[in-house]
């Protein structure tokens, strides 16, 4: 039965638009992202300040960064603050010229992630940050640059002049600061720039996903009324109880199927174009302040992980409405209301932000809440946000299945 | 095999669309007759569990029907009156689709499928999809669907409502193949479509069972005679206005109507034997079939 649930939708026009939209997407996510087009401009810049595209700049870069591989110690921040000054020392580094500043970056691309990370160590506050903060430091010390992080978290959150001061309770505070100094040091560093284009991107698939998938679940019960079908269905041995399910396993099913498929190609095409070393790098490499400690794949397996959970609560959510109204119009516009209404009211308030956080979209998103510090206070105890939405947003998902099935199972023709 | 209804009722917010309808039904066709409105819809949505009565009783062999649940839908067969379907589906698919709803296997399905097409001479739209098809051969669809179980119930809701007159004899010949061992209950408001088939006919008005019984049992409980009259143009209307007219035919110089009256209406009306239309429109009146049927 659930072949055949799958052909209703497929076998419409609006389905096989639907499908081929998705595969669009998929194929474009995937051009965009190896071809350096998207959030991370994967580029190398060449002797002549021109900026290079392509498999060739990325084995260039990635021979760049090569040279930068190992642990971010004494001797490595050492060796990139006085390479910086060398270059900055040079004609080209001196240059207001744009043509020979590039040349200048072009020979900073292998230890830019570096440099970008001693920038935002040595700024001023926790929220600032200086691009030429490292052009200005001539000595470095490996225990400064770490223990910048933290100090910088504890003097803004214990600055009463900061928001910041009133907005996280003394255990939030303890627990921003514990989870800063659990993060293992010193860093190690490798190419990543792979990792790094994929969760940057990682969301945008996920979230155009969900919409198109939206559209096809959103007539699996309503369609059985706006077709009229509704009257034989009902009437038969199973149209209330397995064939029901069916309906449920089809939409499932269909999530499941479109959403790996797509991530994993995805996933296969960026890292397999950009490389797939660095994994084992940690996320602050390129999110500095993340409260997560975790590595570029750990961060791709919650990334996939996360995005899922809330495709599939998104898909239960449309079917259920679906089921509810009768109306796929309606069920339709549950996943846009839902991804939608939270980037208008974003910024408004703290505790609205930690509200929106919670919202199933923010699970699309895992990456760009690495940065982020919202936490939830229960019975005492700190949690991220990303740490309590993912289980309740599987638990609702599981929860929302039996309620879809006694509702469309109960339906009375009038 | 019996199929009792006791006492049933259905009421929407004050409105009883059935009241108080109780009759019972065994191998046989039953046709169920009565205006736009008068309840037929909501009985048989009652009777195929799409919707629960407000009291009332619906027993199959004395086991509640709603009780019985899918042992009872298993005996069920339904044409619903908006014969609702797949439109991407092909009738094969449409058919496999419904089979595995009704819990055939696919093997016997396949075998079922195969016979009924036949049977509604579908076998080259086989593969036509649904949305393509005409109004005759979606309803022979519709017919095909009801009778996958082969049903012991078969409840057709106006089975011949937007038919052609050659669509409407072919549909009508092959319910009557198809009612064997089994009970048919066929609503209508067209009174030439159970006329021939059904053995017992019930008329319902205003949700209620007015009279049930052979053909012949009706027409003969009609308290009133039928008259053949011939009229001039000028009296024609006061005839329409005086007397139930079940039937105007123009003739050179006036009309012939055939008037339903206790006592000879004009001096040289005949009196002829009563129709099923006649009793029709004896108990539902000249307006009988104008509204749009919603219950």
């Amino acid at each position: 039965m659930i072949r055949y649930e799958l052909k209703k939708i497929f076998g419409s026009v609006g389905g096989k638009i639907a499908l081929g939209l998705y595969i669009a997407t998929v194929i474009l996510s995937c051009f965009l992202a190896a071809n350096g087009f998207m959030n991370v401009d994967v580029k190398w810049v060449n002797e002549q300040g021109e900026s290079e595209r392509g498999f060739q700049a990325v084995q260039k870069l990635r021979e760049a960064r090569n040279e930068w591989e190992g642990y971010l110690d004494q001797e490595m921040l050492t060796k990139a603050i006085q390479e910086n000054s060398r270059i900055n020392a040079t004609p080209e580094g001196q240059s207001s010229n744009v043509q020979k500043s590039n040349i200048a970056y072009g020979w900073k691309q292998g230890f830019s992630p570096i440099r970008e990370m001693i920038n935002r160590s040595y700024s001023v506050g926790f929220r600032t940050y200086d691009y030429y903060r490292a052009d200005r430091i001539s000595v470095i010390k490996e225990e400064t640059f770490y223990g910048n992080r933290t100090r910088q978290l504890k003097d803004w959150l214990y600055d009463k002049t900061d928001v910041a001061y009133d907005l996280y309770t003394e255990a939030e505070k303890q627990y921003l600061i514990g989870q800063y100094e659990k993060l293992e040091t010193p860093f190690y560093v490798d190419y990543h720039d792979g990792w790094y284009q994929f969760l940057e991107n990682a969301a945008l698939l996920p979230m155009l996903g969900i919409l198109i998938i939206g559209y096809m679940v959103a007539g699996i019960f309503s369609n059985e009324f706006k077709w009229k079908a509704d009257t034989v269905y009902f009437s038969t041995l199973l149209g209330r109880n397995k064939a029901t399910s069916s309906k449920i396993k089809a939409g499932l099913l269909l999530v499941t199927v479109l959403y790996w498929a797509a991530m994993l190609i995805y996933s296969f095409v960026t890292l397999g174009y950009l490389g797939f070393e660095g994994g084992n790098c940690v996320v602050q490499l390129r999110v500095w302040k993340s409260l997560y400690n975790i590595t570029f794949w750990q961060a791709w397996v919650l990334t996939l992980i996360c995005g899922y959970i809330g495709n599939l609560f998104l898909t239960a959510l449309t079917m259920f409405i679906s089921a509810k109204t009768k109306s796929s119009v309606i069920a339709v516009t549950t996943p846009f209301v839902i991804m939608f209404i939270p980037s208008f009211l974003q910024g408004m308030t703290d505790w609205l932000d930690t509200v929106i956080a919670m919202m199933p979209v923010s699970l699309l998103e895992f990456y760009q809440h690495l940065g982020t510090f919202n936490l939830i206070t229960i019975f005492g105890k700190v949690f991220r946000v990303m740490d309590v939405s993912l289980p309740l947003y599987a638990i609702l998902t599981v929860a929302l299945v039996p309620v879809i099935y006694q509702e469309f199972r109960r339906k009375q023709i009038v | 095999m019996d199929l009792r209804i006791s006492n049933l009722t259905k009421d929407f917010d004050g409105f009883k669309a059935v009241n108080n309808f109780s009759y019972s039904l065994d191998c046989g066709v039953y046709g169920l007759l009565g205006v736009n409105g008068a309840g037929k819809t909501t009985l048989m949505r009652m009777l195929t569990t799409l919707m629960k009565p407000t009291s009332g009783h619906i027993t199959w062999d004395g086991e509640d029907v709603f009780a019985m649940d899918g042992k009872y839908r298993m005996l069920l067969g339904y044409l619903p009156q908006d014969f609702g379907y797949y439109p991407d589906f092909s009738v094969y698919d449409y058919l496999m689709y419904i089979a595995a709803l009704k819990g055939i296997r696919p093997a016997v399905a396949r075998q079922r499928v195969k016979e009924l097409l036949k049977q509604v001479g579908l076998v080259k739209a086989r593969n036509k999809k649904m949305k393509t098809l005409s109004g005759g051969m979606k309803r022979r669809a519709g017919i095909a669907q009801a009778m996958l179980n082969d049903p012991k119930i078969l409840i057709l809701d106006e089975p011949t409502a937007g038919l052609d007159p050659s669509e409407r004899i072919r549909f009508r010949n092959l319910i009557s193949e198809l009612s064997e061992d089994r009970i048919v209950l066929l609503s209508t408001h067209i009174v030439s479509d159970i006329e021939y088939i059904a053995n017992d006919i019930l008329l319902m008005k205003d949700g209620q069972l007015v009279i049930s019984g052979t053909s012949e049992d009706i027409i003969d409980s009609m308290p009133e005679s039928v008259w053949i009259s011939r009229v001039s143009k000028s009296s024609i209307d006061v005839c329409l206005k005086r007397f139930k007219v079940s039937n105007v035919k123009t003739v050179p110089g006036g009309a012939e109507l055939r008037i339903i009256s206790r006592k000879q209406p004009t001096e040289n009306a005949i009196q002829v034997d009563a129709t099923l239309e006649d009793v029709f429109l004896y108990y539902f009146g000249e307006r009988a079939g104008e509204d749009d049927d919603s219950v």
